[in-house]
């Protein structure tokens, strides 16, 4: 059938009405005259296109800016990558040796000029000084062989060595050393290095502002403290405070989960919290160009540290969820795909262990979920993505007495995983 | 009147020769307009389609080697099926039907009957396809694009084009059939 319907339609033409021409042409000389070739065309950009990379960038920010190395690292990197050409420093009291080239670069930061070699090691010392490696620096620090170094005016392009002992004077009739222009461009910071350092900057600026914002969503649970009235569970007077570790004997004097956290009790202080993670298979089914709806299966993992009377402990929750959630695909390449999503889990909890000791209680998890994701594509049905989830954990009659999570319901959590697509 | 070979008609449309442009328009907008009616459901959407094309060959044409015979119009034919898919997969929204990935038996048996039915019938059939099994079926059928091709375009998977196709020739063999059966009506 579709041969035949080819054949007829392949070389069929329609008949256009008289005016087509004059209406075309008119069209063709407007589309040379005004200022967009094709005026009907809409923008390609909406408001969603660049609203929802910004919120994804937001909440991958946050996980970027609780990394121990921030962005001091990079940059320090990116300080020793930038002197490419040198001029060797004289040491007052050093013996020197001529360089057979000296090439200009722009002062360093102490205002002095150094080789490469000098500087990459000087940068690398500075580097590993901040890290408090102190016995790194001392050892590169005698690595650093003393060379000859030219102090050069650029303003006056003249040529001063401070060390009498130099071989041989340095000519100040090379243009290619000399030259005001050479010394200005030679061995700077390349654009694309000030590209990078301006763009790195303005995304520290926005990630700090909404590491803040997400924080205090949050409602500060990295601080909170709780402080109740003592109660039944006193222990005795004349038993000092328990100062136990996690993991050591459970004191008899602390109820077990959930008990611990009944409001008869003293209510543990939160002292710190780790970040929720989640390991899962994921299945998704694009329904439309760039929506899908994606379920799986999750293993999460909770742990947070509390203090109660003394004693601190760990508890630390399992459990295996079910999220549904429906996507929305801003970027979607052959190689990634970069979403937003919203939707729901349920959790079921399948061990609790508070300070070394096995809980019984179960129970169920329900939260509603805002996740941004990235998809790295192994094959066409097969990817790999990192998702950071806002989690909004909803009250349920199901775990009424489960007082997890219930002080600080909203949460960020990271996912990643292997999905399949279809 | 003159009469250009392809070749002349290009150049001299990148020129900007107005009768070489008007040439141009006269030669090929009517077998355009038909491809722009297989993608779109409406005549003036396929009508805006076809004059869009045009403009962009023109003002493109001096990218366009000759490679022989027939070789423009398949060039211009090129960039208005590009555009027509662009507009296809610009639409915010469309819905691949949840069994569109069960893969139908289509009646393969040797079908004869499309060859009874006029060319504007089938024009029309096939433009109350869903955008999605027009888009499919036109590229597969009649623009010779593999599955493989049409799920990069349309950014669906093979498996889905395949199975698109599948429902769009079932519903078009439908139409036929009931078409004929009206025609034969006394």
């Amino acid at each position: 059938m579709e041969d035949i319907i080819k054949d007829r339609l392949e070389a069929y033409e329609e008949t256009l009405p008289e005016t087509g021409l004059a209406d075309f042409m008119t069209r063709l000389d407007e589309s040379r005259t005004s200022a967009t070739p094709n005026p009907a065309r809409k923008s390609r950009y909406s408001i969603w296109n660049i609203a929802t990379p910004a919120v994804a960038a937001s909440l991958l920010a946050v996980f970027v800016l609780t990394r121990p190395q921030g962005t001091e690292g990079y940059l320090a990197n990116q300080e020793t990558m930038a002197v490419n050409e040198s001029v060797a420093i004289i040491e007052e009291s050093e013996p020197t040796e001529l360089l057979a080239q000296a090439d200009i670069v722009e002062p360093g930061p102490d205002g002095r000029q150094h080789t490469a070699a000098t500087a990459v090691k000087k940068e690398q010392a500075a580097v590993n000084e901040a890290s408090n490696s102190d016995s790194i620096v001392d050892s590169i620090a005698e690595e650093i062989e003393p060379e000859v170094a030219i102090f050069i005016d650029s303003d006056s392009a003249s040529v001063e060595a401070d060390n009498s002992q130099m071989n041989s004077p340095i000519s100040t009739d090379s243009p290619s050393i000399f030259d005001t222009a050479d010394i200005k461009s030679a061995g700077s910071y390349s654009d694309n290095q000030i590209y990078i350092k301006v763009v790195t900057g303005a995304a520290s600026a926005v990630s700090t502002a909404s590491l803040v914002t997400v924080l205090s969503s949050v409602g500060g649970f990295f601080a909170r403290d709780y402080s109740g009235d003592i109660g039944s569970l006193d222990p005795p007077s004349d038993d000092p405070p328990y100062s136990g570790t996690p993991g050591e004997q459970y004191p008899d004097f602390i109820p077990s989960y959930p008990d611990i956290f009944s409001p008869g009790n003293p209510w543990p202080r939160l002292v710190k919290d780790y970040l929720p993670l989640t390991i899962g298979a994921s299945l998704r089914w694009n329904f439309a160009d760039r929506l899908s709806l994606t379920t799986g299966m999750d293993y999460n993992r909770y742990k947070s540290v509390y203090e109660t009377k003394g004693w601190s402990f760990d508890l630390t929750r399992a459990s295996v969820g079910i999220p549904v959630r429906v996507d929305y695909s801003f970027v979607r390449s052959r190689l990634i795909d970069l979403y937003l999503g919203v939707g729901g889990s349920a959790e079921y909890f399948v061990s609790t262990n508070v300070g070394g000791r096995k809980s019984d209680e179960d129970g169920l998890l329900i939260s509603a979920q805002a996740a941004s994701g990235l998809q790295v594509n192994i094959s066409k049905h097969i990817g790999a993505y990192v998702e950071p989830r806002l989690i909004w954990v909803l009250p349920s009659v199901l775990y009424d007495d489960d007082p997890f999570r219930r002080d600080h319901p909203l949460f960020l959590k990271l996912a990643s995983g292997i999905r399949y697509s279809f | 009147m003159t009469i250009w070979d392809e070749q002349s008609l290009a150049r001299l449309c990148s020129e900007h020769d107005r009768k070489a442009e008007e040439e141009l328009y006269t030669r090929y907008a009517g077998r355009l307009y038909a491809l722009c009616l297989r993608y779109s459901n409406n005549p003036d959407d396929a009508k805006d389609l076809m004059q869009d094309a045009l403009i962009k060959a023109l003002n493109s044409i001096e990218t366009f080697k000759y490679r022989g015979n027939g070789s423009l119009y398949a060039w211009i034919k090129r960039i208005t099926v590009n555009m027509a898919i662009n507009k296809v997969t610009r639409q915010k929204l469309h819905f691949i039907p949840f069994d569109a990935f069960r893969m139908d038996r289509a009646d393969d048996t040797d079908d004869d009957s499309a060859g009874m039915v006029p060319e504007e019938v089938l024009l029309k059939m096939i433009s109350e396809l869903s955008p999605m099994k027009r888009a499919v079926f036109n590229m597969f059928c009649i623009d010779g694009y593999s599955h493989s091709e049409i799920a990069q375009e349309l950014g669906i998977t093979e498996n889905g084009s395949a199975s698109i196709l599948s429902k769009a020739k079932t519903q078009l063999k439908k139409q036929i059939k009931d078409y004929i059966k009206q025609s034969e009506k006394p």
